[in-house]
């Protein structure tokens, strides 16, 4: 597998968790209640209500922001970028190097 | 005269707070939603009064781990490559650092979302919430001073990984 391709299934892992989550009936919330003589599943039916979306954005609402700092971490700002900016230039060493 | 060479430790530092950010996450969840039993997702909307909500949350306690996971993953597969890297200096101190800063990056950030703008829930559903919810924002505080310190520490440090001079 190259690397890309692990980086782009690292990306989508959390996408087909959430497709998963929503659309196999296998894994729906709570599968043995069977909502007993009323015949209602209360905790499926409270995950997959009409709030369920607002819900996961709420949910993964942090992961965004922090992926975004990561990144601007990894690449570096957009003006060091243009620039060809390294972190530092270190002069070869004259003795052998301190472990770290 | 000797030739000035390129080092680039953000590779590390980048690793390193995604791993942070993601066993953070965990701690988060392990402690505070499985052995506290509070804080978990979605309390300030479904309070875990009845074991209808507590299912439902601990549905959206997956999800949000779920995510975690996938940061720790992802940081797993950049520490990988910045060891295969020749000009990334491989220290401790960088990589401690680097960590400490994630986690506490993950409890500023999901703190000021979750608990002080979507309120979706706190770190104790109580009355006096919010010097719960401040403590947390606090240990987040201090946990990337102690990240900064460290990675700045780590500075002098410039052997590459298998013990070779970085180049």
């Amino acid at each position: 597998m190259s690397p890309t391709t692990c980086r782009v299934a690292l990306l989508l892992i959390p996408l087909a968790l959430l497709a998963l989550a929503a659309v196999a009936p296998s894994v729906n919330a709570c599968p043995f209640c069977d909502g007993g003589p009323t015949g209602v599943n209360e905790v499926r039916d409270g995950v997959f209500d009409e709030n369920f979306w607002p819900r996961v954005a709420a949910t993964v609402a942090p992961f965004p922001v922090l992926a975004g700092i990561v990144a601007l971490i990894y690449f570096g700002p957009p003006t060091l970028r243009r620039s060809g900016h390294k972190d530092a230039e270190v002069a070869e060493p004259t003795s052998p190097p301190s472990s770290a | 005269m000797p030739t000035p060479r390129a080092v680039n430790r953000r590779p590390l530092i980048a690793a390193a707070t995604l791993l942070g950010i993601g066993l953070g996450g965990f701690v988060d969840g392990i402690v505070f939603h499985q052995i506290l039993q509070t804080h978990q997702m979605l309390t300030g909307k479904l309070p875990p009064t009845s074991v209808r909500n507590i299912e439902i949350n601990m549905f959206w306690d997956g999800l949000f781990h779920a995510f975690t996971w996938a940061s720790t993953m992802t940081g797993m597969a950049l520490l990988w490559q910045a060891g295969k890297r020749s000009d990334v200096p491989w220290s401790t101190r960088t990589f401690v650092g680097g960590q400490a800063f994630g986690w506490g990056l993950f409890n500023l950030v999901e703190g000021i979302i979750d608990h002080h703008i979507l309120h979706i829930h706190h770190v104790t559903e109580t009355e006096n919430h919010l010097v719960w919810d401040l403590a947390f924002l606090a240990s987040g505080v201090v946990l990337i001073g102690i990240g900064l310190a460290l990675m700045r520490a780590g500075r002098s440090d410039s052997t590459a990984r298998g013990g070779q001079p970085v180049a």
